[in-house]
């Protein structure tokens, strides 16, 4: 219920505004009393309500054609760039909005090709934002725990404000999206396709990165298709950063890694908050909190699946919480892995002979659809 | 007692239950922000959810949720 909490549409305004939000309600209703009352039907509840969700977003973006906000402003940029050929990080753009970025692009170049045929349709990038979040639910409902992973796929289009981001063009969806068919690739013995995945992930986001070590834990990924992964993403890269290298820098190294703590001072993140005390952490806090973190999952975290999903979910989170720069959107990508990891992690059968230390072997990549494994060979099929 | 209810036979772990507090705990950070910006309210949310995933990778609990049907630790 409380995804009905100014459900979408920061500038948005009108009727379409107004579809948006009593579709968000209606749907947060259904979600709601299908799950408590524990229906047998939830799954189609859930596909249901990822189908409305969806029209409730493009209600929303109707509803806020031009949100005054860099990233928006960069991405149709970048959009138009490709479409006329050229370089994405040499686009000239203001958003008009003072203290904000303007010109070049920030983000790696995935994220502005995965986007570039929405706008070429559609005009605006944003319904590629809205297609890889639904694809991500039913990816979670289809391949996920019966229940739980119907339930979880529910969850990463309908939070509070979760149009918000959609409205912003914050660009995580796209790579919690390649992680989940990742995930469902490498669950059905489809290595390559998981490479792939990965790869794709790889290159829209700086963040993303910090997954590569996470990755390569895996055991049914490992560190070989991990660095196949890096590699093509690297390969894909590389013609952009080489084509004009002082732009790539600048758009995306120097701007996220070097910028001034104090430009965002509106993060979310206990760095912030010292900001707001009047001292900078500086960058080894976050060094070593995520280091610390990876090391802490790999140590404790077995190398499945699983481990995989709540690993990086911890790493994101911890990384988030301590660096200078995590707004909104970062956070939404943390959750979304945590929703994951229940998903396709940890789920077991009622009614079967349940032994204390089972758990840590449940393994989404040799589950399963339809099958459960344990070492403790306490959990039964599904 | 479970977050969520237990529906379709299926059973959540405890850590299970750590993970869906968390992702709520961070995903209700939307409740607590006006355009994205900065609230310690806000703050206060992430760090929660942050804390939960720790407990559930540190600590994640081998017993079956009351909220299923299996045996009692």
């Amino acid at each position: 219920m409380v995804a009905t909490t100014l459900p979408a549409g920061y500038y948005g305004t009108g009727d379409p505004l107004l579809v948006s939000r009593a579709l968000t309600l209606a749907t947060a209703v259904a979600v709601f009393v299908s799950w408590t009352m524990g229906g047998r039907h939830f799954r189609l509840v859930a596909y249901g309500s990822i189908v409305v969700m969806v029209g409730a977003a493009v209600a929303m973006i109707v509803s806020s054609p031009h949100p005054r906000i860099d990233v928006w402003y960069s991405l149709q940029a970048a959009a138009r760039g490709i479409s006329h050929g050229r370089n994405i990080y040499t686009t000239r753009w203001t958003s008009g909005a003072p203290g904000e970025f303007s010109n070049g692009f920030a983000y790696l170049p995935g994220s502005a090709v995965l986007l570039w045929p929405f706008h070429a349709m559609l005009g605006d990038v944003r319904y590629g934002l809205v297609a890889a979040l639904a694809v991500t639910a039913l990816l979670m409902v289809r391949f996920g725990h019966r229940t739980f992973g119907a339930v979880a796929g529910c969850l990463v289009l309908l939070y509070p404000k979760a149009l918000f981001g959609i409205e912003q063009s914050w660009v995580d969806p796209l790579i919690l999206m390649s992680v989940c068919i990742m995930i469902v690739a490498v669950r059905h013995r489809r290595r390559g396709w998981a490479v792939v995945a990965f790869a794709v992930c790889l290159t829209c986001k700086q963040q993303a990165w910090i997954l590569l070590p996470l990755a390569a834990l895996w055991k049914d990924f490992g560190w070989r298709r991990t660095l196949v992964s890096a590699g093509g993403a690297l390969a894909f890269i590389a013609p952009w950063a080489m084509t004009d290298p002082r732009a790539f820098y600048r758009g995306a190294v120097s701007y996220n890694l070097f910028s001034s703590a104090w430009s965002h001072f509106d993060s979310l993140s206990l760095y912030a908050a010292v900001l707001h005390h009047g001292s900078d952490p500086g960058t080894m806090f976050t060094v070593v909190a995520t280091v610390g973190a990876i090391l802490l999952c790999g140590f404790r975290l077995a190398g499945n699946g699983f481990g995989f999903c709540l690993s990086a979910a911890t790493v994101e989170a911890v990384f988030n919480l301590t660096s200078k720069q995590p707004y909104f959107n970062e956070w939404e990508f943390a959750a979304g892995l945590a929703l994951m990891a229940v998903a396709f992690g940890e789920v077991r059968r009622a009614g079967t002979a349940d032994e204390p230390g089972d758990l840590e072997a449940v393994d989404v990549s040799t589950a399963g659809e339809g099958t459960t494994k344990t070492v403790g060979g306490a959990v039964g099929g599904d | 007692m479970g977050i969520a209810p237990r529906v379709g036979g299926e059973q959540r772990s405890c850590r299970d239950d750590l993970i869906l507090l968390a992702a709520w705990s961070i995903l209700g950070v939307g409740g607590a922000i006006t355009n994205g910006e900065y609230s310690a309210r806000a703050v206060l949310l992430v760090t929660v959810g942050t804390a939960l995933l720790l407990s559930a990778v540190v600590g994640g609990s081998k017993a079956p949720s009351a909220s299923g049907t299996g045996p009692a630790p």
